[in-house]
Formats: C-alpha cells, structure tokens, sequence
C-alpha cells in the first residue's frame, strides 16, 4: 500500500482547489490494494448507489472512539508553483489532531476528497498511508509543510 | 468537572460555527458562478483562516487540559507523505 491517487482525479485538483472547494479528510481503517483503488470504482465520489469508493467491501471508514473526519477551507490550503522543481504544490496548512483515541481503532490510511457537503457529490483525490495502532494517545497527522499533500507537473 | 464542560462547550461552540460556514459555502457554491464564488471565496479568507484556528484553538485547550491529568501521554505524530500525480502503479487497470 502505497500513497495513490485516483487516476480519475489526476489533473483536477488544481481546478478543484482553484476555484475554491474545500477538503475533507476521512481516517480510513480498511483500504483496497493500490492497483484496486486507483482505477477500479464505478463512481469516484465517496459514496451513493452502491458506486462509491466507501460502498466497496475492501474501504471501510474508521469512525471508532474520537476518529472523525476533518474539513481543509480553501483558505487554509496553500495552491502554490514551485518554481525552483517545476511543480505545483498543494498544502494543507494545519495539521489533524485526534485526541485520545482509544485502542483497538486503529487506521491505515487517510483518504481525502474534495468537500461538498454530500458523500454522493464529495470525488475522492486519493489515499495517504497514515498506519496508527491506537493506544489511548492522541494521534496527529503531520502535513508536510515544504512539499504538500500533492505535486503535479 | 465544570472546567471540562466548559471546554467541551468552546469546541462544540467552535465547531458549530465552522459547520455553519461550510453550509453557507456548500450553498453559495451551488448557486453562484465560478467566478463568482471564487470572488466570495477571496472576499472570506480571513475568516475561514479565523473560523479553523478557533476550532483547533478550543481543541488543543481540552485537549491539554485532559492531559493533564493523565499520565504518559505521548502524541503519535504521523507524517503524512507527497503524492506525486504522475505516479505510476503497476497493476491491471480495470476500465483498460
């Protein structure tokens, strides 16, 4: 399992983020093998008709103890070029606290998707490995401030 | 006790207001133009910024707050990767 995108979403976060969405973190506890996700759904939004990427038996969503899903504004995602390596960046300015999540919840990847307010009309950009076995401790997802969550060139 | 309670209000209060955003947000972007929403978009930054930092603000007060009074707490810190969009898996892709 590595960081992937949905090959349907490649080149539209630029748009999505750029015309002002939002995004929405969603702590996964079950996610399908790489070669699965990336092209194997009917529908590329989270979830509705049976298509979605939640709706497959092998994604399952962690909502156990304090696990939540987390909302990016658009004005707390940085759209950047950089310059320097050609690329453009997208950053999640804050990082994602979970406080106290007890054991036995425990997540393997972080699925984002742009934010919408309906799981039906919410398209998934993709899954970032983030593997937590929980102890009772607070969990942070740490968002590279430098690189971003994602570059295209 | 109450101290607690009053902190857990300031994250509800916070993250009520942040929910009421998003669903003004959600609204204005299904009825106005793009260039129209990304004019309301730039027109509201400073208070989206000002909406999340409240939320994270209330959290991370009940959140020390609660640590305080347990012993060994050690935050997981989990770094979360770079996806590069022209990365390529090898598998078989399903739609050709």
């Amino acid at each position: 399992m590595g960081d992937v995108a949905l090959n349907d979403s490649k080149g539209r976060l630029a748009e999505i983020i750029d015309d002002g969405a939002d995004l929405i973190v969603v702590p996964m506890s079950l996610i399908e093998a790489d070669a699965t996700f990336q092209d194997g759904y009917v529908s590329v939004f989270l979830a509705g008709g049976g298509n979605g990427i939640l709706d497959a038996a092998g994604n399952t969503e962690q909502t156990g103890s304090t696990w939540a899903r987390k909302v990016h504004t658009n004005a707390n995602i940085t759209s950047v070029v950089d310059d320097s390596a050609n690329l453009w960046r997208i950053i999640l300015d804050n990082d994602d606290i979970w406080t106290a999540v007890a054991s036995s919840n425990d997540v393997v990847s972080l699925v984002i998707a742009e934010d919408t307010g309906s799981d039906a009309t919410r398209r998934v950009i993709g899954s970032w490995i983030f593997a937590v076995t929980t102890d009772g401790n607070d969990v942070q997802a740490n968002y590279d401030q430098t690189n971003g969550i994602w570059t295209a060139a | 006790m109450a101290e607690v309670q009053g902190l857990q209000d300031a994250v509800v209060a916070a993250e009520d207001v942040l929910a009421a955003l998003l669903v003004t947000r959600r609204a204005n972007r299904l009825v106005m133009t793009k260039v129209a929403f990304r004019e309301y978009n730039e027109a509201t930054r400073t208070l989206q910024v000002d909406i999340q930092k409240e939320v994270m603000n209330a959290a991370r007060k009940l959140r020390d707050h609660l640590n305080a009074g347990r012993e060994n707490v050690a935050t997981q810190v989990i770094s979360v990767g770079t996806l590069d969009e022209g990365n390529r898996i090898t598998g078989v892709s399903l739609d050709g």
